[in-house]
């Protein structure tokens, strides 16, 4: 019994000292992006596959995804050492997080320009937009507490 | 926290009934699930890298 409760007491201090709301916003924001960069990568190799967007269009675009995906897995990375965001660990973050959003606006507008079936421009469009929103979360919360 | 949980683990041991609480904490608010979201993305992102240059490299640039 007695180390039935020590154990429980060590699990609940590493819970209490472990729970930093920005820092659960973060990973969930990260698993977001992870999420709407497989479905942005699963609609633009369907796309290719059906033949209405071309090589030359598929190819940008999950060149584009690579580098969300290396991008977060340093984020998670960095992150994983962190029980706690401190303002050097926001900007650290910040640091690799904002090239990405700025990309994903150039990547909204090479879709615009190259990718002509509607449904497919639409679905990929949707697509850059929910990774664009969860690193907008994640850029929200880091700014927030980071000035 | 690969320590954290390997020391509860441990107690488990002496102590059973801790593993069940070991899944109810990775539901709940604490460090252990921030690791157990940033486990997941990582597998996610993994997963995606290796989608997306299966297909680079079966697309080779002409």
């Amino acid at each position: 019994m007695k180390k039935r409760i020590i154990a429980l007491g060590i699990v609940g201090f590493l819970l209490v000292s472990c729970s930093d709301p920005d820092l659960k916003t973060v990973a969930s924001a990260l698993e977001d992006t992870a999420r709407g960069v497989g479905v942005l990568q699963s609609t633009v190799i369907n796309a290719a596959d059906r033949g209405v967007i071309s090589e030359s269009t598929t190819r940008p675009l999950l060149e584009f995804a690579l580098s969300v995906n290396r991008a977060g897995k340093v984020a998670i990375a960095v992150t994983k050492e962190w029980s706690k965001l401190e303002k050097n660990d926001r900007a650290q973050l910040l640091k690799i997080l904002e090239p990405l959003l700025e990309k994903l606006q150039d990547s909204d507008s090479f879709v615009l320009a190259n990718v002509q079936d509607p449904k497919a421009r639409r679905e990929i469009q949707a697509a850059l937009s929910l990774i664009q929103a969860s690193l907008g979360t994640a850029q929200l919360v880091l700014v927030s507490k980071g000035q | 926290m690969d320590t954290a949980i390997a020391l509860v683990n441990l107690f488990n041991t002496a102590a059973p009934g801790v593993a069940q609480l070991i899944v109810l904490i990775r539901n709940k608010n604490g460090n252990i699930s921030v690791v157990a979201m940033l486990d997941e993305a990582d597998a996610q992102f993994s997963a995606n890298m290796k989608q997306a240059e299966d297909w680079l490299a079966s697309h080779p640039k002409t």
